[in-house]
């Protein structure tokens, strides 16, 4: 059973950090509500106060330009993310990755706010976005800040936000051309299970389409949060695209990960997965990016 | 062959509208006046002596209006065929899930707050959670008579003689989890007390006489002062036989507050509260002649009984024992040992202890193929249970199959074209079964009854006491009960299961129902028949065994023109002096036999089914990953009264044989179910099942004791399940995996090993 | 405390009055006494709860009721309209696309959003798209087939 709270329902920004200020720890932002009814339901947590941010107008949108990038308000949901004609032509890794999230029934009430301050490190999309450089805006009551979304997560369900916080925006810059990207989400048991593995790689390559000019990979499922495996990052950075660059590669991200073993797999496993995830997700970027 | 009017026909479900309108009512769908509701408190340690039980904070929560400990209950121990469990301990809690309180309150949040606040001593006591430290002689026990609950051997044919024949012997070791039977609705029930002394249950339930039979020993009642009623039941597979207290602690809550209590378990709860598939530590020896022929077997099980007996007991013999008739076994020894340990109580599930021992004995026929050089298919054609054989253990078969199925699988998948141009880490994999129709283990009765009336209309109204939890059975006895009469299958309907108006039935379990119940509801119907037809004979002057009846019609064989209508005939035999309602009896016990109980001869049950499975799949030699791309099974169980509902039996058991096989598992730390939710126990969803499944009914050979020829078939769709995987997975990639569920990692390792092996 | 909502089900409004903790699922099944919606794991993951709210399908067991008010939302109960079964019901009973029947409200109102989103699914659509709604009796291949006929006419 949930346990009660008084539900309180701000119409701006504003008014919702002035109410996440007022009750403090007793308050927590509700957004679609899923993950938090979820932990309510569990007793993990009790809030007396739920500020619910579905009324705040202005806070579901899908915007890009070439100059500021792509911009995403905090209360869309992964439904309309994984169909936007904009997300599927500018950044069809997006498009992919948000279509994986769940099932059609939580796509079409999580939100990508909700996801990301969740901060579960098993959930979908943050590795993309990593990859892709996002970044997220937040408001307060004391201004707004521009947080890099690798720097926006602490720990298990824990991320730089304060109390009286709330993210409002993604940002994710424009790609350059001849880049590429691919998201892999490998599970031991069922399509929908955890995975045990998710890999994002957004590959940029030069003008020849031989040279990795560029390479991000982000990771989830594998750590306390998701991360971007920076070592594996420098290494394939400026290297041709080849099968022995790729098996070395494999072999330091599967360094730079410290999985836990679970239901999913041993960490051995995992560590070994992360690598051939890394080859296939490599490889499945550069081919996109050099179509 | 016999040409049908309704048997063999594709009918939609008898109960369909309700079912896909959401109109069918399901316990939790039950609301009665003045309603309380019902929460257990659970045992959080797996092993531990009650000190004391503290309800008064629980007792003074607003809205609470009982609060029952094991003081409140008969402490009566009761059981399936072990008297070792309680409704609500009152000594030793032996598992994390034991029920040691309940609460009854006007709203699940009082209850649930009640529960919170109920304080329990418990002094911790040693645990036992593997098997073989569990049955040293020196294991702390966790029932006083110990931790051996059953212990089976027995030696058959010329053993010794059997070993000296064997030209290949294999000698493996194989282990299969505890699997949790996943059905979509929650176990639960609504009781309601009445001054009179009956106490009345809406209970989700597979097996409605034996869980009157049972709530009434553990509660000290007469079993007619309780009656069981039916609603809809969404899922069964064994785990809802009454086997645990949920009955039994909403009908004390009742008698104690005098109100109608509604008790429903949690998901999570659900996964301690049942009774799940008995895990079994299988050790096979198995000789062959040079020709392929099987020379001895030997196999050992040892099995986890978990922390109380429900059915283990039963499937822990049929693991060891009935594979011994899918196969001309001369010369057997075996022995099997059921093992308690402080974890959860395991006990029937669709396959009932029959699918571990053939995930061993299968491969190892695959093993001995490969070995001697012989096809899978053909090394167990040359072994096959024929028609009219008596097997090592007494069973009669009266019907068989086997071989026409292994030769139809073949045809199917084009086995020998499929084998020879696979791609690289595809592979095909077969598996053969053998399964029962009804099993002879409950008071020395297998059978079944029914009764029908003749509405005056010619409608047929029947009362079976079987029940219905989705697998057909009212739609399956409504055309058997059509057919035998002459009657379309619109004219038969049948009455929900109740104690109090049904006759006496064991129900849903052991794939009987088809095979039994079906024969007491054509008896029933034939009861009938003879009352209408000695009737129309004086109406048409003529003689009753010359009449036939089709199309709701009597006449004269020969003569239709001059009918009479099965209304009009009722309606005669009813409005006159001396006049009767039509009312049809029929009872049918099966030609089965008790079985001995170390040896476990005797034919246990009056048909067997039997059949093969195959399938292709591709491994991905990287992360040892399957992917299952087609199935085909070929069943014989019998004449198929109903193809639509029988293919869909198998199709719903190949997504519980194929997540048995690759992912399925209960996983406990410490005595804790640690995935238990849907979240972390997966069952398969539509994108994980192969596109590509074909079933196939052999009839070739009815079987001649069945109603219009029919034998079992609700479980064996999963029995050879996972050997036909496990053997597909060697095909592919040339490593057998022989523990259960065969993960990408387990699968992954054995591929390096091999290679390492290899250089 | 306590709040007034209304809730539009199947075309009928519905004043209940409710504490902001209560599930749409709970209210629909309880309050309104609509019992068709299951609840089958209450954590979003099995689909039994599945509803249609404005057109889309959500899990009703992690929706507060009173994010519902003022959308329209559609139980199984309301497909079958003025006498009629909706074709998709009427294929789940001419294929055999269900057993027990706990699962098939979900089942039978995410078929009707796989058609209304794709009149013409590939198998692989199909069951992607069903992906989510558990059943443990039927094996899926008949309610695929039921919603290949409802496409194919």
């Amino acid at each position: 059973m949930i346990s009660g709270f008084e539900l309180l329902e701000p119409k701006s920004v504003k008014e919702a950090c002035s109410m996440l200020s007022k009750y403090g720890d007793q308050a927590k932002v509700i957004a679609g509500g899923l993950s938090l009814l979820l932990f309510m339901r569990e007793k993990l947590y009790r809030p007396k106060y739920l500020v619910s941010i579905m009324g705040i107008k202005g806070l579901d949108y899908i915007k890009y330009d070439e100059k500021n990038g792509l911009r995403i308000g905090a209360l869309t949901t992964h439904r309309t993310i994984e169909n936007s004609k904009t997300i599927k032509e500018k950044f069809p890794v997006m498009a992919e990755t948000f279509h994986k999230v769940g099932s059609m029934r939580i796509r079409n009430v999580g939100t990508i706010g909700g996801n990301l301050c969740h901060a579960d490190p098993r959930l979908d999309p943050p590795p993309t976005l990593l990859a892709l450089d996002a970044k997220v805006k937040v408001v307060g009551p004391k201004g707004n800040r521009t947080i890099k979304l690798e720097d926006f997560f602490v720990n298990y369900y824990e991320t730089v936000l304060k109390p009286d916080e709330i993210l409002t925006e993604v940002r994710v810059p424009g790609s350059p051309p001849k880049t590429g990207g691919a998201y892999i989400r490998f599970s031991t048991k069922t399509n929908d299970d955890t995975p045990a593995v998710e890999l994002a790689a957004v590959v940029t390559l030069d003008s020849k389409k031989e040279v990795l000019e560029n390479v991000k990979i982000g990771l989830g499922a594998l750590a306390p949060t998701a991360i971007r495996a920076k070592k594996t990052e420098v290494f394939l950075k400026g290297k041709k695209f080849k099968a022995d660059i790729l098996e070395e590669a494999s072999r330091i991200v599967s360094q730079e990960v410290d999985p836990i073993g679970d239901l999913r797999g041993s960490e051995e496993y995992k560590k070994e997965m992360v690598g051939v995830m890394l080859k296939r997700g490599v490889k499945m970027a550069y081919e996109k990016a050099g179509r | 062959m016999q040409e049908f009017s309704v048997i063999g026909k594709r009918l939609p479900k008898v109960e369909g509208y309700d079912k896909v309108t959401g109109m069918a009512t399901y316990v939790a769908d039950i609301k009665l006046p003045h309603m309380l509701y019902g929460k257990v408190l659970r045992s959080p340690i797996p092993h531990g002596k009650i000190l004391h039980v503290d309800t008064e904070k629980a007792k003074k929560v607003p809205g609470v209006k009982a609060v029952l400990t094991g003081e409140d209950t008969p402490k009566i121990k009761w059981g399936a065929f072990i008297d070792d469990m309680h409704v609500l301990a009152f000594d030793n809690v032996r598992f994390v899930g034991d029920e040691v309180a309940a609460v009854a309150a006007v709203d699940e949040s009082a209850a649930e707050e009640a529960i919170d606040l109920i304080k329990v001593d418990y002094e911790e006591l040693p645990t036992l959670f593997d098997v073989f430290e569990a049955m040293k002689s020196d294991a702390p026990k966790i029932h006083e008579k110990g931790n051996v609950a059953l212990h089976q051997k027995f030696v058959k044919g010329d053993f010794e003689g059997g070993m000296k024949e064997a030209a290949y012997v294999f000698e493996e070791d194989f282990t299969t989890p505890i699997v949790w039977h996943a059905y979509l609705e929650t176990m639960g029930a609504i009781a309601t007390y009445s001054l009179s002394g009956k106490l009345s249950i809406w209970l989700s339930t597979q097996t409605l006489f034996m869980a009157r039979q049972r709530i009434a020993r553990a509660l000290g009642m007469r079993i007619a002062d309780i009656r069981l009623i039916q609603p809809s039941v969404g899922g069964g597979f064994g785990g809802k036989s009454c086997d645990e207290p949920t009955a039994m602690i909403c009908g004390l809550l009742a008698k104690k507050t005098g109100r109608p209590v509604r008790l429903i378990n949690t998901r999570e709860e659900e996964f301690q509260a049942s009774r799940p598939r008995v895990a079994a530590n299988i050790h096979l020896k198995m000789g062959f002649r040079k020709d392929g022929t099987i020379a001895f077997k030997d196999a050992r099980t040892v099995n986890d009984n978990g922390a109380y007996s429900a059915k283990a007991p039963a499937t822990t013999g049929v693991t060891l024992t009935r594979i011994d008739t899918l196969y001309r076994f001369k010369n057997i020894r075996g022995e099997a040992i059921l093992v308690y340990t402080n974890k959860v109580p395991t006990g029937a599930f669709r396959g009932f202890g029959n699918p571990p021992m053939h995930f061993a004995v299968e491969q190892m026929m695959d093993m001995a193929a490969k070995e001697i050089g012989l096809d899978p298919t053909e090394i167990r054609l040359r072994n096959a249970t024929q028609v009219g054989d008596v097997s090592i253990h007494g069973w009669r078969v009266n019907s068989c199959a086997l071989s026409d199925s292994i030769r139809k699988a073949a045809e199917l998948m084009n086995w020998k074209e499929e084998r020879a141009h696979k791609k690289a880490h595809q592979g095909l994999g077969m598996g053969c079964f053998i399964h029962v129709s009804g099993k002879r283990h409950f008071g020395n009765y297998d059978g079944s009854s029914a009764v029908v009336k003749v509405n005056e209309d010619g409608k047929l109204t029947i009362f079976s006491g079987e029940g219905e939890i989705g697998q057909g059975a009212f739609t399956v006895l409504s055309q058997i009960a059509a057919e035998e009469l002459g009657v379309p299958a619109k004219d038969v309907e049948i009455n929900v299961g109740d104690t109090d108006t049904s006759t006496y039935c064991h129900g849903a379990y052991a794939s009987r129902l088809t095979y039994i119940a079906g024969n007491a509801v054509k008896a029933a119907v034939a009861d009938a028949k003879r009352q209408l037809f000695k009737m129309a004979s004086e109406m048409l002057e003529a003689i009753p065994e010359d009449l036939v009846s089709k199309d709701a019609k009597i006449f004269v064989k020969g003569d239709p023109s001059k009918a009479l209508t099965v209304s009009e005939v009722a309606r005669a035999c009813l409005y006159r002096e001396g006049g009767f309602p039509v009312i049809g009896r029929g009872t049918w016990d099966p030609p089965s036999e008790l079985q001995t109980k170390d040896t476990r001869d005797g034919n246990t049950s009056g048909a067997y089914s039997f059949g093969t499975q195959m399938c292709k799949v591709e491994v991905d030699p990287e992360t040892g990953k399957v992917k299952v791309l087609s199935f085909i099974a070929a069943h014989d169980s019998g004449k198929v009264i109903n193809p639509m509902l029988a293919e869909g039996q198998i199709e719903g058991a190949l997504q519980q044989g194929i997540g048995y096989a690759l992912c399925e598992e209960m996983v406990f730390e410490d005595g804790k179910v640690m995935n238990p939710n849907f979240a972390d126990y997966k069952i398969l969803s539509a994108d994980d099942m192969p596109e590509k499944i074909k079933i196939h009914f052999v009839e070739t050979c009815v079987e001649p004791t069945g109603p219009f020829g029919a034998k079992g078939l609700g479980e064996p769709g999963l029995v050879a399940t996972s050997p036909a995987i496990a053997n597909a997975i060697c095909d592919a990639v040339g490593v057998r995996i022989k523990g259960l569920p065969m993960t990408p990692e387990k699968i992954l390792k054995a591929i390096k090993e091999k290679n390492k092996a290899a250089r | 405390m306590k709040r007034k909502i209304l809730l539009n089900i199947n075309d009928e409004d519905y004043e209940v009055e409710i504490d902001p903790n209560r599930l749409l699922v709970d209210v629909i099944r309880e309050d309104i006494g609509l019992t068709g919606t299951k609840k089958g794991c209450e954590i979003g993951v099995c689909g039994a709860c599945t509803v249609l709210m404005d057109g889309k399908l959500v899990s009703s067991c992690l929706m507060l009721a009173i994010y519902a008010a003022g959308k329209k939302i559609t139980t199984i109960e309301g497909l079958f309209k003025n006498g009629e079964l909706h074709p998709l019901q009427k294929a789940f009973l001419d294929y055999g696309s269900f057993q027990c029947g706990f699962c098939t409200p979900g089942m039978v109102l995410a078929s009707k959003a796989i058609l209304e989103e794709n009149p013409h699914p590939t198998e692989h659509e199909i069951r992607e798209g069903l992906n989510g709604n558990l059943c443990r009796c039927t094996g899926y291949a008949k309610v695929v087939e039921a919603i290949q006929a409802v496409a194919g006419k």
